[in-house]
């Protein structure tokens, strides 16, 4: 059902039906994944809303194509979570100090896009070095790339990472979106 | 400035910290100067970032860029939504009776829990029955909770973890089951909830070969997969394989090797 243009048509109309369901289901997930990482009910509340709130802009510009609903809202609602928590820990004072709740949309929006396109890349690199890429994003050591790969030394693994690493940036930089996302 | 070969060269040493304080200090001038250098040396930083569950690279481009990304929420049709969006939730709230399962009762469920076997542990540690060792190991606490990277599997694993804390094991199972067919790559810790709850639902064989599974995988976790193995034999009362397996941990110096090692003083 989530799937239908029916569904996308009724999220944007804000058809109770719909909001009925996407409060129902969806929501205890995220609910569940907020509370269980240290936010409180209400965190998860706006988390949410936000997260519907970015949808319904990104449909409204025709920027994505949902392949299912609940998949891609509980992405959104993760990273506005992780963007949170990192809100909380960080004080940079490079970062643009955003006095609205509209700006600070407006920056989750652009960061969102970014990791998008990230992801995106992420998934035209080899396979071998999504894995090892994936080995370092789960903080393993190098010394259990070596391992698993047989390489010969720190050294090559080290080499290997920078390798892959620069495959990724080299396609995440020749897309156009980044240059767009600088501009 | 165009990163040819050499340059990349230099960035790979710079990055890998393989210059000396000489090299370092020239090349940051180099960099200081090329915005090309710049934007490969931040984007090679957020790179971490971007599949971290902790952290999240924060927006400090152009104000005219957040500006404009603003107007899109200040639109009329927005706000208008939001505002439906919040109605909405507050009749869906007054209307229905909360049913949802209360999360931040797991935690204390869970160290209720928790401390009752460790009294239980504590209490009974001098008896030797097979089951009654399991029983005093099989609290499942150390089982890691599903990280969630990636749209699909990301949100089915949420499901999972919480289908298991709730103890609906065959619903886990099954779910878990999904979650590995669709998925190419083999999640040790999908076999490690899907082997748990066949030992919870006394689907002992099944669970032997989950974790027979997990051991044969090619994952860095597969070495758990001998711990849970042994906590299915001293379940079942087969003390020669419990101890052929318990060995193993010992040897190898697998995940639990010291439990083991215990256990293994116990039943010897």
């Amino acid at each position: 059902m989530q799937n239908d243009a029916s569904f996308i048509k009724g999220f944007l109309e804000g058809n109770p039906k719909i909001l009925k369901y996407i409060y129902d289901k969806p929501y205890s997930y995220v609910e569940y994944y907020v509370v269980s990482r240290g936010g409180s009910k209400k965190d998860a509340e706006d988390i949410f809303h936000n997260a519907l709130l970015l949808i319904f802009v990104k449909l409204k510009e025709g920027k994505i194509n949902i392949q299912k609903f609940d998949n891609y809202l509980f992405t959104v609602c993760k990273n506005l979570w992780r963007r949170e928590k990192s809100k909380n820990r960080v004080t940079n004072i490079d970062v643009i100090p955003l006095v609205s709740e509209e700006l600070n949309m407006a920056a989750f929006y652009l960061e969102n896009e970014q990791w998008e396109l990230y992801k995106e890349k992420f998934k035209l690199i080899s396979e071998q070095c999504r894995e090892i890429l994936k080995m370092i994003f789960d903080k393993k050591t190098y010394d259990e790339i070596v391992l698993k790969y047989a390489y010969s030394s720190k050294v090559v693994a080290r080499q290997r990472v920078f390798k892959c690493k620069k495959r990724l940036i080299q396609l995440i930089k020749k897309d156009e979106r980044f240059t767009r996302l600088k501009e | 400035m165009k990163i040819d070969d050499f340059l990349m060269d230099k960035l790979e040493k710079y990055l890998m910290d393989g210059m000396n304080p000489q090299e370092r200090d020239l090349f940051q001038k180099e960099i200081n100067n090329s915005v090309d250098l710049q934007e490969f040396i931040e984007i090679y930083n957020q790179i971490d970032t971007f599949e971290d569950d902790t952290d999240w690279t924060l927006y400090d481009g152009e104000q005219k860029k957040l500006k404009q990304a603003a107007s899109l929420f200040q639109n009329k049709d927005t706000v208008a939504f939001s505002q439906k969006l919040k109605d909405f939730k507050q009749d869906h709230t007054n209307s229905s009776p909360t049913k949802k399962f209360r999360w931040q009762n797991i935690a204390v469920y869970s160290s209720v829990a928790a401390s009752i076997i460790f009294l239980f542990y504590s209490l009974l540690f001098q008896n030797s029955n097979l089951t009654t060792i399991y029983e005093q190991h099989n609290s499942w606490n150390e089982l890691p909770s599903l990280s969630i990277k990636g749209e699909t599997i990301g949100y089915q694993k949420a499901e999972l973890e919480k289908l298991f804390l709730s103890k609906d094991y065959n619903a886990t199972i099954k779910l878990g089951n999904t979650i590995l067919a669709s998925s190419k790559n083999t999640d040790p810790n999908v076999l490690l909830y899907i082997g748990i709850s066949q030992i919870e639902v006394n689907k002992n064989n099944d669970a032997l070969i989950t974790f027979t599974s997990l051991i044969e995988s090619n994952t860095i976790d597969n070495h758990k997969g001998y711990w849970y193995k042994a906590m299915v034999y001293l379940k079942l009362d087969d003390k020669s394989n419990a101890i052929k397996v318990l060995e193993k941990i010992v040897s190898k110096n697998y995940f639990k090797k010291d439990q083991a090692l215990k256990i293994l003083k116990k039943i010897k």
